[in-house]
């Protein structure tokens, strides 16, 4: 398996800081402080970490090994390891961050207007934010932007492995983690800051009876650290043969959640020290397509930090640098998913790298131009991201969880070994927490559209069954031509 | 007290947790290259 011409990361600190990349995202900006506020605060963080043991990083550990041992993206690695007949579910997993990456690109090119504007002082100046956002997302230059973001990505991609994704998640990660930290002092020393903190770290112990709390935990570790998208997958086919697995798996679901919560600080601590009592309001408020509080009520709150326009402005811009970074690390991994997708069918990369970013730049038109489309592709590939890590789980079921375990896990280069409690995880608890969530995602979007069969609705159940049905016939039909098409490719 | 002893727990398992796995991770990585197994740049899986 494998290619000689295969290019690896020079390091293991440089493969960690790239998956890091991919795991951190905006999510772990704007939504994980919206969740945190609409399910009790503290309460929520508990479930939250525990989540992160029992999904996120076993699904992480996964998606190393497979890359590892198969040296193929999702689609070869699931029909490698799950065998052939099941090839499509690969190609479903890799149609779902792919469909991401479609209008990912979109909100990347969302942070690097913002970025800019925050640049010019335009930003600040302007005293009806709603307006500036509305003005903005309901013409034409969100397409502008989405194609700056998709080109720098591509551009990155086309450099390769080392002097392309490497380098650029060496600057993105660096400058998104320095700058988190002096955002982090600066908002925890603002007057008043520490009734966001008390907020954000004291749990109401009725809220941890919730059911939706936990399940709110549960979705925002699936989609947060990029477990099961395949993405992680994607890069481990460039590490190193004696490169350790569990350990560095470890290391990624970790970091990931440290950032979530330095940004959950830096939120909470910045709109309970600049709003007052209408706070818990403001940061509960989704707004168009999520964007309420990072998009309209955030750059409102970075002109009131101080009296001078200048130190206003500077916060602003390291804030929307913060968040452009995050994106743009994430969405490079996304473009190199696709690539590597056409790679493993024998075609060449540069090749691959054009129509990935035409086809990224075209199906990404309708999502810059209409936020309802963006909506329901949001809703329906985001919810989809269940059905992949579910994916992942069953490949490694179909292989044989005790030998995937001891023999690729825990194989050469580990540094440390995985228990039988990773067999129960995988074999079990991961099963369990797919059915769940989708039960629970799908009834609940029927309580909000009484038509939850209508797949022409934005959000339901009818759009996700619809959308997911489709694509998965179309892998089926074509399940024997592809998947012999791509493990034929790489003998 | 209560949100004392929370964000001792939630900052000392994720943050805390990630600063030990890096130190170890740090201190394995410092073997292997002593070992030579670091340098090997194998061509497959």
């Amino acid at each position: 398996m494998g290619n000689k011409n295969q290019e690896y990361f020079s390091s293991r600190w440089a493969l960690l800081i790239s998956t890091l990349g991919i795991a951190v995202g905006t999510g772990n900006i704007w939504r994980f402080s919206r969740i945190v506020a609409q399910n009790g605060g503290g309460s929520f963080l508990i479930p939250w970490m525990i989540f992160l043991f029992i999904w996120s990083i076993p699904l992480i550990i996964a998606e190393f090994a497979l890359g590892k041992f198969t040296r193929h993206g999702p689609f070869g690695a699931i029909s490698i390891t799950a065998g052939k007949k099941f090839g499509w579910m690969g190609a479903f997993v890799v149609f779902v961050s792919t469909a991401i990456m479609f209008y990912y690109s979109v909100v990347t090119g969302w942070c690097i207007k913002f970025l800019f504007s925050a640049l010019t002082g335009d930003l600040l100046r302007t005293k009806d934010y709603l307006g500036f956002w509305e003005n903005f997302s309901n013409g034409y230059s969100p397409i502008l932007f989405h194609f700056i973001a998709l080109s720098i990505s591509a551009y990155v991609i086309y450099k390769g492995v080392t002097k392309g994704i490497e380098k650029a998640n060496k600057i993105l990660v660096t400058t998104l983690v320095a700058i988190l930290i002096i955002l982090l002092v600066r908002a925890v020393t603002l007057p008043g800051a520490s009734a966001g903190l008390k907020y954000f770290f004291t749990p109401k112990l009725e809220y941890l009876t919730n059911y939706k709390v936990w399940l709110s935990a549960l979705t925002q570790n699936a989609w947060d650290t990029g477990a099961g998208w395949g993405l992680i997958l994607t890069y481990a086919i460039y590490m190193r043969k004696r490169e350790d697995v569990p350990l560095n798996a470890a290391l990624i679901g970790m970091g990931n959640n440290s950032v979530s919560l330095i940004a959950g600080m830096i939120i909470f601590s910045t709109v309970f020290a600049l709003a007052g009592p209408e706070a818990m309001t403001k940061i509960t408020q989704s707004g168009p397509a999520n964007t309420g509080l990072t998009f309209i009520y955030l750059p409102l709150l970075f002109g009131k930090m101080s009296s001078s326009f200048l130190v206003n402005q500077i916060f602003a811009v390291m804030f929307f640098l913060a968040l452009s970074s995050a994106a743009l690390s994430s969405l490079i991994s996304l473009v190199e998913l696709a690539t590597r997708t056409f790679i493993d069918f024998g075609i060449e990369r540069r090749k691959a790298i054009l129509f990935v970013a035409s086809l990224g730049f075209l199906f990404g038109i309708p999502s810059a131009l209409n936020l309802n489309f963006f909506l329901n592709q949001d809703w329906v590939w985001g919810v989809g991201l269940i059905l992949s890590g579910a994916f992942i789980a069953f490949a490694i079921i179909r292989f044989g969880t005790d030998k995937f375990r001891t023999e690729i896990i825990n194989g050469e280069g580990s540094d440390i070994k995985i228990g039988k409690i990773y067999n129960f995880i995988i074999q079990f608890l991961i099963p369990l927490q797919v059915v769940i969530l989708l039960v629970w995602w799908l009834v609940s979007s029927a309580q909000w559209d009484p038509e939850w069969w209508n797949p022409f609705h934005a959000q339901n159940a009818g759009t996700c069954i619809f959308q997911w049905g489709v694509v998965i016939g179309i892998f089926v039909v074509l399940n024997n031509f592809l998947t012999k098409r791509i493990l034929g490719a790489s003998k | 007290m209560l949100t004392a002893v929370t964000a001792i727990i939630v900052c000392g398992t994720i943050i805390g947790g990630f600063v030990t796995l890096l130190i170890i991770a740090m201190r394995k990585e410092k073997n292997k290259v002593k070992n030579g197994a670091a340098n090997s740049f194998d061509s497959d899986g």
